[in-house]
């Protein structure tokens, strides 16, 4: 039941409406219940398997750790809990990867090692709640939270419908007080709530769903095409996984919001980010928040003697380690490991791009605030080549030829046809002129009620008009 | 709450505006008025063929033009729109009828051959298309339930009782989903489209002797001519259409196509037993696919049930000693990419070279 079906516009009211009706005592159960039927409809065999063994696993292991009376103790429980979750983990979304490059190499090296290629069980989800589960036991290790009791919750906490399938990563210290809140009807919370829903609707549906037919005419089949169409694709694909995660996200946090939830913000203008690292502070806030805590700051205090040299090779590992979560595939770790490379790089540069910046006396002006922007923007482009390329070799042609010429773009850009062109520009135009304007809209909603309501119409009857509509899942969906 | 459900109220003109539109336009001509279909029926019955003819209940005109008919057609093609461009020119001087609707699925076939059935018309060659979503329980197709009762009942005959509910429900079920289709985004879309095109256009269709026009057309043989830009393409933008095709995800009826259904292929297999027992000659048809498309077929694992409903056709023929005609695959039908109008719907000239050998075999249906 993604966010964009007519399944999902039905499930949230009728959830709100008895959330709403029942008593307070009883409503975790009923967001709960709605969750667990929430993933009953993706129809994913081992899925509810993978949820229950989490969630004990970690309930469990978070009460152990609370009751361990020694350091050692405790110790020996942080890493049976995390090496529990990962093991789940990597039995049900990395297994096949890793018996498949194990048959390679046993191939290569022409050993007779007979390893059985084995499937994927599930791949929907189970990275973002392992990731919670760990940060809880961590957290809980590290006595910055007391471990939930009520099982109910906790469980909840998990497996809470908007936030589990593409994010945010929650702490349990930001969302259990939360779901324990009494709850009181706000009409704010309603209203600003169903606007986000909608307006990541409008991002998802017309913006990168119609982004996403230039994408897959030219990334499905690489070798037709050359030179610009490549770039062009390349471009577009950047803006689509935007636009699909970031709608997402905007809906999540739009369903919870009913609820009087405020889950994690997760994108802040990725796209103007000033280097690499603005880019990370920008992009899947809650992701790179959690891995900055519980892997690079670690890394880094365990590497901390070999000073630059530590912390670019913890960055560098740090991606790496993101690269592999976000897929079983050798483009996903090279993703990872580019954007490990950029930020590992400039830990050396830092200091003499400050100089060279004085030296030419741009340091602070607009012109070099634009240069920072279109190179990161380029260097997050190219990587994102890997991201989505069917394969390394795919992914090696759209690098070697994207600037050569301009072959194929003519078909590129009518592909899809005239409608398509008209949809995409018109989206482009109302986002940016909303994205630079949110603040004006404020004023807008507080005072005009018509106005308010010719924008609702306008959103509405855009979406309605431009939008595409049928079977499109979510491009994250899959981690 | 009360002032949320007040704004609420405030949201209901958005339903109406979109059930407005979509029942005004109805470009699919999907509320039950028969006047759209009986005109079209009443023009291809006289001999004239019918130009801009789009969005229509394809079924609902089989069925009045088959209620129409003077004369018994000779041949006869059941199968989907891959199969339009079967055409009378195959078949010369004899009485030929292309009964091809769009997505045809196995009720389809026998829903229409039902209607020749009923009226006690009896072709003496019926060419049958098949698709490979026709073996796929998960294609999606659901356009036959129009023909449910004219299914149901030869299913009987046939001697099957299980494959579906009761025609009942399967009509009820029907009209609920054609009535959703008036709130339905994608159909607000196409409603809006057509009615721009309409006020340009000024006529929805017209009688014509035109075998080919700007506008696509509907020849009096069933078979069809698509609108001149689709059909003059140039090769690059074929396959430019082809890729597009190929990428969708599932590819078109070929959703989680994991088995070959084996209710439909009992199915078929007596419906072609029973036409060869009533000693009504039977041809297979397997459309082939555009070479990029049949790439992405041959290589994809999620459509490997593609060759597998080839080999079990071949199977059938082999079995009823029926000619096979065409492939799923353009190098065995020796076809090349300007072949094709698009992904998957060979060009009527490739489609007759295919059928070369096949006017002797109409022949021989007349001894």
């Amino acid at each position: 039941m993604p966010f964009n079906s007519l399944k999902y516009f039905l499930f949230l009211p009728v959830t709100y409406l008895v959330f709403y009706l029942v008593g307070e005592r009883a409503r975790w159960s009923v967001l709960l219940a709605a969750s667990l039927l929430f993933y009953a409809t993706l129809n994913v065999p081992y899925l509810p398997v993978v949820l229950i063994l989490v969630t004990t696993t970690t309930y469990s292991f978070g009460i152990w750790l609370d009751q361990a009376g020694t350091l050692k103790a405790k110790r020996a429980l942080i890493w049976g809990g995390i090496g529990a979750n990962l093991l789940i983990l990597i039995v049900m979304k990395y297994l096949p990867f890793l018996s498949g490059n194990l048959k390679e190499l046993s191939a290569l090296l022409s050993l007779d090692a007979k390893i059985q290629q084995v499937r994927i069980f599930v791949a929907i989800g189970v990275s973002y709640y392992v990731f919670q589960a760990i940060s809880y036991l961590v957290d809980i290790y590290l006595e910055i939270e007391k471990p939930e009791r009520h099982f109910g919750y906790f469980a909840l906490f998990l497996a809470f419908f908007p936030k589990l399938l593409q994010g945010p990563i929650e702490r349990a210290g930001d969302l259990i007080p939360q779901l324990r809140c009494r709850y009181e009807f706000n009409y704010d919370n309603m209203r600003f709530g169903m606007l986000l829903f909608t307006w990541g609707l409008f991002k998802k549906v017309v913006i990168a769903d119609r982004l996403g037919l230039y994408v897959d005419a030219v990334y499905n089949d690489v070798h037709a095409f050359s030179g610009l169409s490549l770039l062009l694709a390349t471009y577009a694909y950047a803006f689509q996984i935007y636009m699909d995660f970031s709608g997402y996200t905007d809906m999540a946090l739009g369903s919870a919001r009913l609820f009087n939830i405020k889950l994690t913000r997760n994108f802040n203008s990725p796209y103007l980010a000033t280097s690499v690292i603005d880019f990370w502070r920008r992009w899947h806030i809650s992701f790179s928040r959690w891995i900055l805590d519980y892997i690079f700051k670690p890394l880094q205090i365990q590497w901390r003697n070999w000073n630059n040299l530590g912390t670019a090779g913890a960055l560098i590992a740090t991606f790496l380690i993101s690269g592999i979560w976000h897929g079983a595939s050798w483009g996903f770790v090279i993703w990872g490991g580019l954007h490990g490379l950029y930020m590992g790089c400039s830990v050396f540069y830092k200091p003499y791009q400050k100089k060279l910046h004085d030296a030419l006396r741009i340091e602070r002006t607009e012109f070099l605030k634009f240069c920072q922007i279109f190179v990161t923007f380029n260097l997050v482009s190219l990587a994102w080549v890997f991201f989505r390329a069917s394969n390394f070799a795919d992914a090696m042609y759209v690098v070697t030829n994207m600037l050569k010429g301009i072959y194929g773009v003519r078909y590129f850009i009518s592909s899809t046809g005239k409608f398509n062109i008209l949809a995409v520009a018109i989206s482009l135009v109302i986002f940016i002129v909303v994205s630079y304007n949110v603040t004006k809209f404020n004023f807008l909603f507080q005072n005009k009620p018509l106005f308010r309501w010719i924008l609702y119409y306008a959103l509405l009857f855009t979406i309605l008009s431009l939008g595409k509509f049928g079977e499109s899942s979510f491009l994250y969906f899959k981690f | 709450m009360t002032k949320l459900l007040k704004k609420i109220l405030l949201l209901l003109p958005i339903p109406a505006v979109v059930f407005a539109t979509t029942w005004m336009a109805d470009p699919a001509n999907i509320k039950d008025d028969d006047s759209f279909e009986t005109g079209v029926a009443s023009i291809l019955l006289s001999g004239k063929n019918v130009a801009n003819l789009v969005n229509y209940n394809e079924r609902k005109l089989q069925k009045y033009i088959i209620l129409g008919l003077l004369k018994p057609p000779e041949v006869i093609v059941l199968g989907s729109s891959r199969s339009m461009g079967i055409n009378s020119d195959i078949f010369p001087n004899i009485l030929f009828l292309n009964n091809s609707v769009s997505g045809a699925s196995i009720e389809d076939y026998i829903g229409i051959f039902n209607l020749y059935r009923i009226r006690g018309l009896k072709p003496k060659l019926v060419i049958i298309s098949l698709d490979p979503w026709i073996l796929n329980r998960y294609n999606g197709q659901d356009r036959w339930k129009y023909l449910s009762d004219e299914f149901f009942e030869m299913e009987n005959i046939l001697g099957f009782h299980s494959t579906h509910s009761t025609s009942v429900q399967e009509k009820f079920l029907y009209k609920i989903h054609i009535y959703e289709e008036f709130l339905s985004p994608e159909y607000f879309q196409q409603s809006c489209i057509y009615l721009i095109q309409k006020k340009r256009a000024g006529k929805i269709y017209w009688a014509t002797d035109k075998l080919q026009a700007e506008e696509p057309i509907k020849i009096a043989d069933g078979s069809y001519v698509y609108a001149e830009k689709f059909r003059e393409k140039q090769v690059a933008d074929i396959n430019s259409d082809a890729r597009i095709y190929a990428i969708e995800k599932p590819m078109y009826s070929l959703g989680r196509f994991n088995e070959l259904d084996k209710s439909a292929m009992q199915l078929l297999d007596s419906f072609i037993y029973y036409l060869k027992k009533n000693e009504i000659k039977v041809l297979i048809y397997l459309p082939p696919y555009h070479p990029i498309v049949y790439e992405v077929i041959n290589t994809n694992k999620a459509y490997t049930m593609v060759a597998e409903s080839e080999k079990w056709y071949r199977f059938l023929a082999n079995k009823h000693k029926i000619k096979v005609f065409g492939s799923y695959d353009p190098k065995i039908s020796n076809l090349e990419e300007s072949d094709f109008f698009d992904g998957m719907h060979p060009k009527n000239q490739a489609v007759h070279r295919m059928f070369g050998l096949c006017g002797s075999e109409g022949d021989r249906t007349n001894q």
